[in-house]
C-alpha cells in the first residue's frame, strides 16, 4: 500500500515538474530570443467596429477605433540599466499606441555578476541577441566590424537631439565613419577613499595625491596602522590600496586599473597602448614599464593590495563590499560607485549611514544617506607619475560608458520601432533623471536643464574631471590587447612575474603573437625604479 | 507472412528504423564535429571583422596552441585532475563505499549512501556555489581549521585552487562509482564467498582473489566513463574558480581554457582547435581502455 502511495506521489511529482517546465518555457523571457531572428509582426484588430445605429435613435454614431499593429520588441540590457529601461517602457508604449502600434516588450535582463561583454558577444554570434541592446561602448568597433550592429546614420541625422551629445560622445559610438549607437551614460575614474580610515592613519580627510609617490607613501602609512584600523572598525583584514588586476575583472582590469596608471606614466602620445602616428600597437615603452612597475609595487613589493579580491567569484560585488566594510581604504574605481556601489540603493551601502538614516524614508532617507556618505567617502584625482614634472599629465582619468544600439539582424519592419525606443531611452528627461539618481554622468549637454541633475552636488563636483578625461584605444584589435594586460597583471598577482622588465617582455611577446609582429613597435624604455620608499 | 516480415527487418527495413536516430546523430553529433574541425582551420572570431568574414588558415591554430603556455598548462592540470579526482579519488572511494554497503550489521549505511547521492543529484551550479562558500575565508573549512588552531589568511579556493576542485569533484562524482560497484558486487553469487571462507581465505585474500577479478570489468567500465566525464567537467570548477582557473591558472582545466579562449578572448577558432586536440586525446584514452579490457578478459 505504502509502495503504491509512493508511486502515486512520484507520478504526481513528475507531472508537476513537466507542467512547471512547460509553463516556464512558455512564460520565460528567455524563450523570446527566438523572436529576434524571426519577425513576429502580426496585425490584430482591436474592436475595430464601425457601428452605425440608425432609425430608432436620434443620432447616428460612427465609432471607429484604430487597428493597432502588434509588434514584439526584445530588449537586452544589464541590471545596472534596469531602472532606465523600465522608466522608458511605459512612455514608449504610450507613444507607439498613438502611432498605431501595440508593442510588447520582452526583456532579457542580464543580472549583476554577469560578464555583460562576453555574454552579448556570444548572443550576437549565436544570433540570439535582443533587437535593441545595451552594450559597453568600447566594443563598438568589435561589434560593428563583425556586422552585429545596425548603422544608425540616417536615424541620428534626422533626430534633433543628436546635437545635444558632445562630439566625444558621438565619436565613442562611431566606427569607420558610421554611427552605431547612442550613449546612455558615461563616467570618469578616480581613487575612492575612506575618510574615516585615512583619519585613523593620520592622513588628511581631503586627501589628494600629487604624484605616484604620494599614493605609495599613503598606502605604506595605512599599512603600518593596519591593526589599529582593524580594531577600530571591527574587521578581520585590511588592505590600503586596491587597483583591479587579473582576468576575473575582464575589461575592468584594463579600464579601471591599467589605463589609469598608463595615461599618467609618461608624456603624450607615449602614454598609450597604440601609436596613432605609425599605426602600430606599442610593445615596449617607458609608460608600459612604469605601469607594470606600479602593479608590482602595490601587489608584490609593498604588499599593500588585496590579491585575493581579484580572484573572488564576483569581483565587482566584492570590491564594493570590502570598501563599504572598510577592508580597503583606497580603491581605484568609476564615478558610478557613489550611487551604484555604496549609495543608499547601491550594491553595498555603508552600514554607518544606514543606521544613521534608519528613521527616515523615501527621498528624505536618500538625502540623509548621501550627506552621511560624503562624511565617510572621498575621492581624489589620479595623479600622473611625477604630477606633470616630466611632461606627463598632471591628473588622469578615463571615460567609457554604455550605449544603446539596434541588432543588425532586427527585421526591417521593426527597425523603425527599435529606433523609437532608443529615442525615448536617450531623451533628455529620462536620461538626465536616471543619471542623477545613479550618480552617473549624463552624456547629453542639456541634462543641466533638468533640476534633478543640475542640483546634484556630487555630479557637479566630478564635472571637473571631464576637462582632462581620455578614451581607450578601442580599435578592432583592442579586446585582444586588453586580454593580454589582464593576463600579465594576473601573473603579477600570483607572483609569477616579479619585475617590470619581465612583464614588459612578456607583454611585447604576447602582443606580437596576438596582432602580428608587423603591427607592433618598440619604444625606448627608461628603467629607473618608480619608488624608492 | 511472418517470414516475409522477418526478412524485411533483416534487410533494408532494419535500416529504415535506424534513419531517425542517424538523422539526429548526424545533426547533433557529426555535423558539430565536422564544423568544429573546419572552424579550427580558420581565423574565425566571436567579434571583429573575422567574425563576419573568416578565411582558411590551415593548421596555424594548432601551432599557436602548442606555443601557448596556458594551453600546455591546462593539459597538465586536466591530466592531474582526472587522475587524482576520478581514477584515484572517485573510484577508490566508490569501491570502498560499495564494499561497506554490502557489509552486514553496519549502522548508518543508508545515511551515508543518501549523503553521497545528494552530492550527485544536486545541480552542479549549486554544488559550485556551495564549494566556494565552504572554502571561503569565512567558510566551513576555515572554521574547522581555526578550531584546530590553523589560521587561514586567505580563502582556500584562492590559495589552493587545484586542490579545492579535486576534492569537490571527488565529493560530487563518487556516487556514480559506488552505484556501479554495488551493482557489480551484487552480481557475485554468495556461494563463492562462502566457498572461499570455508577454504580459509582471509578477507584480504577474498577481495584479492575472488571479488577483484569478478568486478575487474566493472572497474574498467567505471574508469572509461569517469575519465570521459572528468575530462569534460566544466560547471563545477567554473563556478568555484572562474574561467581563469584561479591564481596562477593553477586550476585552469582544459574545458575552462576552451571557454576562456572562446568566450572571454573571443578566439573561437583557437578554442575549436583546443577542443579537437582534447577529443583526440580522450579518444586515445578510451581506445587504450578498450584494449586493456580485452587483455583482462584473456587474463
Amino acid at each position: 500500500m505504502a509502495q503504491k502511495t509512493g508511486a502515486y506521489v512520484a507520478i504526481a511529482f513528475i507531472i508537476g515538474i513537466i507542467i512547471g517546465a512547460l509553463g516556464g518555457y512558455f512564460a520565460a523571457p528567455g524563450k523570446t530570443v527566438t523572436t529576434t531572428a524571426v519577425s513576429t509582426t502580426t496585425v490584430t484588430k482591436y474592436a475595430t467596429t464601425t457601428a452605425t445605429t440608425t432609425a430608432t435613435t436620434t443620432a447616428t454614431t460612427t465609432a471607429t477605433t484604430t487597428a493597432l499593429k502588434k509588434v514584439t520588441l526584445t530588449i537586452e540590457y544589464g541590471e545596472p540599466w534596469k531602472d532606465l529601461i523600465e522608466t522608458a517602457i511605459p512612455i514608449f508604449e504610450q507613444k507607439m499606441k498613438a502611432k498605431g502600434y501595440d508593442v510588447t516588450i520582452q526583456k532579457i535582463m542580464l543580472p549583476y555578476g554577469t560578464d555583460f561583454v562576453s555574454r552579448l558577444a556570444s548572443d550576437f554570434a549565436a544570433g540570439t541577441a535582443g533587437d535593441v541592446v545595451v552594450y559597453d561602448s568600447f566594443m563598438t568597433a568589435a561589434f560593428a566590424s563583425a556586422g552585429y550592429l545596425l548603422p544608425l546614420d540616417t536615424y541620428v541625422q534626422s533626430w534633433p537631439d543628436w546635437k545635444e551629445f558632445p562630439s566625444a560622445m558621438q565619436k565613442i559610438v562611431e566606427y569607420k565613419g558610421h554611427v552605431y549607437g547612442v550613449m546612455i551614460d558615461t563616467d570618469v575614474r578616480m581613487i575612492w577613499y575612506r575618510k574615516d580610515i585615512l583619519k585613523l592613519a593620520g592622513l588628511p580627510t581631503n586627501w589628494q595625491p600629487k604624484t605616484w609617490k604620494d599614493i605609495f607613501d599613503a598606502a605604506v602609512q595605512l599599512k603600518s596602522k593596519a591593526s589599529k584600523i582593524e580594531k577600530a572598525l571591527g574587521i578581520n583584514e585590511f588592505y590600503p590600496f586596491y587597483i583591479p588586476a587579473g582576468t576575473k575583472w575582464g575589461e575592468g582590469t584594463t579600464m579601471q586599473g591599467f589605463y589609469m596608471v598608463l595615461l599618467g606614466a609618461d608624456k603624450p602620445p607615449y602614454n598609450r597602448l597604440y601609436d596613432y602616428k605609425n599605426d602600430k600597437w606599442i610593445g615596449k615603452s617607458t609608460a608600459l614599464y612604469r605601469a607594470f612597475a606600479f602593479y608590482i609595487e602595490i601587489y608584490q613589493k609593498l604588499k599593500v593590495g588585496p590579491i585575493q579580491y581579484n580572484f573572488a567569484s564576483d569581483v565587482w560585488s566584492t570590491h564594493r563590499k570590502v570598501f563599504s566594510e572598510g577592508k580597503v581604504a583606497m580603491d581605484v574605481g568609476g564615478s558610478w560607485e557613489w550611487a551604484e556601489g555604496w549609495g543608499p540603493k547601491g550594491v553595498a551601502p555603508l552600514k554607518a549611514c544606514k543606521t544613521q538614516c534608519s528613521g527616515q524614508s523615501g527621498s528624505a532617507y536618500d538625502t540623509c544617506y548621501f550627506n552621511c556618505e560624503a562624511k565617510y567617502v572621498g575621492y581624489a584625482k589620479m595623479p600622473g607619475f611625477k604630477g606633470g614634472a616630466e611632461g606627463e599629465p598632471q591628473y588622469v582619468t578615463i571615460s567609457g560608458g554604455w550605449a544603446i544600439a539596434i541588432n543588425a539582424k532586427t527585421s526591417a519592419d521593426k527597425r523603425e520601432i527599435a529606433w523609437e525606443f532608443i529615442k525615448v531611452v536617450a531623451s533628455r528627461d529620462v536620461l538626465a533623471k536616471f543619471a542623477a539618481e545613479k550618480g552617473k554622468i549624463c552624456p547629453r549637454i542639456d541634462a543641466v536643464q533638468v533640476p534633478e541633475y543640475a542640483n546634484n552636488a556630487y555630479l557637479k563636483s566630478i564635472t571637473e574631471y571631464l576637462k582632462f578625461t581620455d578614451f581607450r584605444d578601442a580599435l578592432p584589435g583592442y579586446t585582444k590587447v586588453s586580454k593580454i594586460i589582464q593576463q600579465i597583471t594576473e601573473e603579477i598577482l600570483s607572483g609569477t612575474i616579479t619585475d617590470p622588465m619581465t612583464a614588459l617582455n612578456k607583454y611585447d611577446q604576447m602582443l606580437k603573437s596576438a596582432v602580428g609582429a608587423d603591427n607592433v613597435e618598440e619604444l625606448p624604455v627608461n628603467t629607473e625604479p618608480i619608488y624608492t620608499g | 507472412m511472418v517470414d516475409k516480415l522477418a526478412s524485411f527487418f533483416e534487410g533494408r527495413g532494419a535500416f529504415l528504423f535506424l534513419v531517425p536516430a542517424l538523422v539526429l546523430i548526424g545533426i547533433f553529433v557529426i555535423f558539430p564535429v565536422v564544423w568544429d574541425v573546419y572552424i579550427s582551420m580558420t581565423n574565425a572570431s566571436l567579434v571583429g571583422p573575422s567574425a563576419k568574414h573568416y578565411i582558411f588558415i590551415g593548421t596555424q591554430n594548432y601551432f599557436r596552441l602548442f606555443q601557448d603556455f596556458l594551453f600546455l598548462n591546462s593539459l597538465k592540470v586536466s591530466f592531474a585532475f582526472t587522475v587524482l579526482s576520478a581514477l584515484i579519488g572517485q573510484a577508490i572511494l566508490g569501491l570502498a563505499l560499495a564494499l561497506v554497503m554490502r557489509m552486514e550489521g553496519i549502522k548508518g549505511k543508508i545515511l551515508v549512501a543518501t549523503v553521497v547521492f545528494i552530492a550527485w543529484v544536486i545541480p552542479e551550479v549549486v554544488a559550485g556555489y556551495a564549494w566556494s562558500a565552504v572554502t571561503d575565508k569565512q567558510g566551513l573549512v576555515s572554521a574547522i581549521l581555526s578550531f584546530f588552531g590553523v589560521k587561514t589568511e586567505y580563502s582556500l579556493y584562492f590559495t589552493h585552487p587545484f586542490e579545492v576542485i579535486v576534492v569537490a569533484n571527488i565529493w560530487r562524482g563518487t556516487a556514480f562509482s559506488m552505484i556501479l560497484f554495488t551493482a557489480a558486487l551484487e552480481g557475485i553469487p554468495k556461494y563463492i564467498y562462502e566457498a572461499a571462507e570455508v577454504d580459509g581465505a582471509t578477507p584480504w585474500q577474498r577481495f584479492k582473489y575472488v571479488v577483484f577479478p569478478l568486478i575487474s570489468q566493472a572497474i574498467l567500465v567505471d574508469f572509461i566513463l569517469i575519465t570521459i566525464w572528468t575530462f569534460g567537467v566544466f560547471t563545477l570548477p567554473y563556478m568555484i574558480l572562474g574561467p581563469g582557473g584561479g591564481i596562477g591558472n593553477a586550476g585552469q582545466l582544459w574545458t575552462l581554457y576552451i571557454y576562456f579562449k572562446a568566450i572571454n578572448n573571443f578566439d573561437i577558432a583557437l578554442a575549436a582547435a583546443a577542443s579537437n586536440v582534447m577529443f583526440v586525446i580522450v579518444l586515445a584514452l578510451i581506445l587504450a581502455y578498450l584494449w586493456s579490457m580485452k587483455y583482462f578478459r584473456r587474463w
